[in-house]
């Protein structure tokens, strides 16, 4: 690169870069992580924390607040017999009780729990909630179906421990013949992350490169700038440098990711998206990684490419809508497949598409995210997306060229041509 | 380098240019010897720009062949010519000082020096306090001069200057003339193109003009004069003006007292006074005068044949741009 292109590339980028809604939207992504790892946290670790009771009125017999109080010990759920007169034996008749002096029912508990006198039969518990008993109204719930079941057990003459044994919780173990074929659930988060990731980053230095080309037409620089510098320098500078501030940004947030990981706090995003595994105990294949950043750094060349071949095109503001739109068609598209390569990264069609120069950019990361991608598949669309770019530049180098120069009305397909002829 | 003081600075041969059915250069030839201010002349439209850009190799010719200080027009030796072009651009957002030196990098300068020296052109023309504000706050006249100074930063040996002087107040653009000429003392040569021929006529050495795609016109100023062979007669008198319509081989513009005769080559100015005098005519003034440039000019633009509204457009041009400079005492008095 001579002294011309760098010139440009650091003009290019330090205006960029010490533009403040660079520094706006590079803070605010982090900002977001951190909102997204620590506040559910926070919330539920609040809500864990206040222990919660609950008043019983057991009408079918003994033995179920027992039952209820052992069950949900471990949620942090009290569990108090109320004593109530003999005509309370409906939901009904609760909510009346409760109505009449809502002050002491909130005192007493967050809800009142009934079992009918016909639990052991077909009778249903009910119960009426004083407040809001957020995610431990499913532990409370499940609790009371277990003690009726208990109940019905062991009226069926099951003894005690032939009734835990039937109730006991029955999970089914699933493991892969080949575990290192296999990805935990979270990297499918991981790879839909990658492809919104990626999709944004392209459409917004992609238009950025459009703009900074047709900025340079519509205030006349062009002129002096073509004195003095070629085309393709131009075109190599301004890319490289914007690429080069989309860096910038994807490393800062790396950083924080990595921090905010090193503290363990993925982990809790892990919980949260309900992967079993956590992040911080496995092994994380970098490769994949290495795989996003390299198609990022691959497809924004491809990209950009086309985007300042459109940008040369452009005459107006009023044109980038209708100029542009096509353009990110290339780039829209992956987004609305990527639950199917999500889900099967492996069928045919989609191993075709995503190796698709236009498309592998953005899922190619996803495929390496959620499965082990064969090495002649990464392979094979690496070489085809070098092809691309190649062809991109060469065609959108020769628009450029004469675009730039031209005002008044945006060109023709025909004129297209002939620019490329001419180019 | 190949290049010798005795080369021409800019070499055109054969150059054709055409875009569309329109040809916008025909068979241009030229060449500027080094050390001269050069004046290209022409009305609108007539392909002083695209010539220009063709110099530049900004645009290719269809034919021809381009030669800039002895070579083939390179990267290299494009960082030796400074161009200020017609529409003349800068990033509205960027500072002045930081503008400025991102121009001069580009020219081949580094950072250092290319900082250093606009900040002494910045105070040379009194814009040293704005170098660290955005070009956007500036006004128009302020943002042609420093669009001056990038055109000039890096000392090229070669300035091509496309209307440089237009829309400024009369106090700056005699400064910048003042730099051009400065500049031409320093070995600079010099090549500007302009509507306004009275500007030609003031600092060039050189002229060439341009109508209709062809060069008309081109050499020193004395040459073109004495060239031309053409003399111009003026007459002021009183009396009947009957006899100005029967003068073989002239055509006259009357302004009521006073006569412009245009006599054909070779013919005698003594016939005029004659004919005035045997009309009975009281002769105040009679003066053979040599064509002015711009005279010259519509003369040479008519006989290739130009169409009249072209030269029409000319005409007013240029005597728009006359009354103009009439008008600028009293602008430099309001400031």
């Amino acid at each position: 690169m001579n002294h011309r292109v760098m010139a440009i590339l650091r003009r290019e980028y330090l205006q960029r870069v010490r533009n403040k809604w660079f520094l706006f939207a590079t803070l605010i992504v982090p900002m977001l992580m951190l909102g997204a790892t620590f506040l559910p946290a926070i919330i539920a670790e609040r809500g864990e924390s206040r222990p919660m009771t609950i008043a019983v009125i057991d009408r079918s017999g003994d033995g179920l607040v027992d039952r209820l109080s052992s069950v949900l010990a471990e949620d942090d759920v009290v569990v108090k017999p109320y004593r109530a007169g003999e005509n309370m034996q409906t939901m009904n008749d609760v909510r009346a009780m409760l109505s009449e002096d809502l002050e002491s029912a909130r005192e007493t508990a967050e809800a009142f729990l009934l079992f009918p006198a016909d639990a052991a039969t077909f009778g249903e518990p009910s119960m009426i909630t004083v407040t809001d008993l957020g995610f431990r109204e499913r532990s409370i719930r499940r609790a009371a179906q277990d003690a009726v079941q208990w109940l019905r057990a062991r009226n069926a003459g099951l003894d005690p421990a032939a009734a835990d044994a039937l109730l006991a919780d029955v999970d089914v173990q699933v493991e892969p013949v080949d575990p290192e074929a296999a990805r935990s659930e979270i990297f499918q988060f991981v790879g839909f992350a990658f492809a919104m990731i990626l999709y944004l980053m392209f459409l917004v230095y992609g238009q950025m490169v459009a703009r900074g080309v047709l900025e340079e037409k519509t205030s006349d620089i062009v002129e002096i700038l073509v004195s003095s510098v070629r085309p393709w320098e131009m075109m190599l500078g301004k890319i490289i440098g914007i690429g080069a501030v989309g860096l910038t940004q994807v490393g800062i947030w790396a950083v924080v990711a990595y921090t905010l990981a090193q503290f363990g706090l993925m982990g809790r995003v892990g919980d949260m998206i309900g992967a079993t595994a956590d992040l911080a105990q496995m092994a994380f294949p970098w490769s994949i990684l290495v795989f996003a950043f390299l198609f990022f750094v691959l497809g924004y060349l491809m990209y950009s490419a086309v985007f300042a071949g459109a940008g040369a095109m452009l005459t107006s503001e009023q044109d980038i809508q209708q100029v542009l739109v096509p353009v990110m068609m290339p780039i829209v598209f992956p987004i609305l497949i990527v639950t199917q390569v999500i889900t099967t990264p492996n069928r045919t069609w989609i191993v075709a598409t995503s190796m698709f120069p236009l498309f592998s950019p953005i899922l190619m990361p996803v495929r390496n995210a959620v499965t082990n991608v064969p090495v002649w598949q990464n392979a094979g669309s690496i070489v085809l997306l070098v092809l691309a770019i190649w062809l991109a530049a060469w065609i959108a180098g020769k628009i450029y060229r004469v675009g730039i120069l031209m005002k008044g009305k945006r060109p023709s397909i025909p004129e297209l041509m002939r620019w490329m002829r001419h180019g | 380098m190949a290049t010798s003081p005795a080369d021409p600075v800019v070499r055109l041969r054969g150059v054709n240019k055409a875009f569309g059915s329109n040809q916008a250069v025909r068979d241009l030839d030229f060449e500027l010897p080094r050390g001269t201010v050069c004046g290209l002349l022409g009305p609108n439209g007539a392909g002083k720009t695209t010539a220009i850009r063709i110099m530049l190799d900004i645009l290719g010719p269809d034919s021809g062949t381009v030669e800039l200080l002895g070579e083939p027009v390179s990267a290299d030796v494009r960082e030796k010519v400074g161009y200020l072009p017609e529409e003349r651009g800068m990033y509205q957002k960027m500072k002045v000082g930081e503008q400025l030196t991102f121009f001069g990098e580009i020219k081949g300068m580094s950072h250092g020096d290319a900082r250093r020296e606009s900040m002494r052109w910045l105070e040379r023309l009194e814009l040293d306090d704005r170098a660290d504000d955005r070009v956007d706050s500036l006004s128009k006249g302020m943002q042609q001069k420093v669009q001056f100074i990038a055109t000039i930063l890096h000392d090229p040996e070669l300035l091509i200057l496309d209307e440089p002087f237009s829309g400024l107040d009369p106090i700056n653009s005699e400064l910048l003339r003042e730099i051009v000429v400065e500049r031409k003392e320093t070995g600079t040569t010099v090549l500007f193109s302009t509507h306004m021929i009275d500007d030609a006529e003031r600092i060039c050495d050189r002229v060439c003009m341009i109508a209709g795609a062809r060069k008309v016109l081109d050499g020193t100023l004395v040459d073109v004069r004495a060239e031309s062979g053409r003399k111009d007669v003026i007459l002021v008198f009183d009396g009947d003006r009957d006899f100005l319509g029967s003068l073989p081989d002239a055509s006259v513009i009357d302004h009521g007292r006073r006569a412009e005769v245009r006599l054909r080559e070779g013919a005698d100015p003594q016939e005029v006074l004659r004919a005035a005098v045997s009309a009975g005519a009281r002769v105040e003034k009679f003066e053979i005068a040599e064509p002015s440039l711009r005279e010259i000019f519509l003369e040479r633009a008519g006989a290739r044949g130009l169409p009249a509204t072209e030269l029409e457009a000319a005409r007013a041009q240029a005597e728009a741009q006359a009354a103009a400079r009439m008008a600028e005492p009293a602008g430099e008095e309001a400031r």
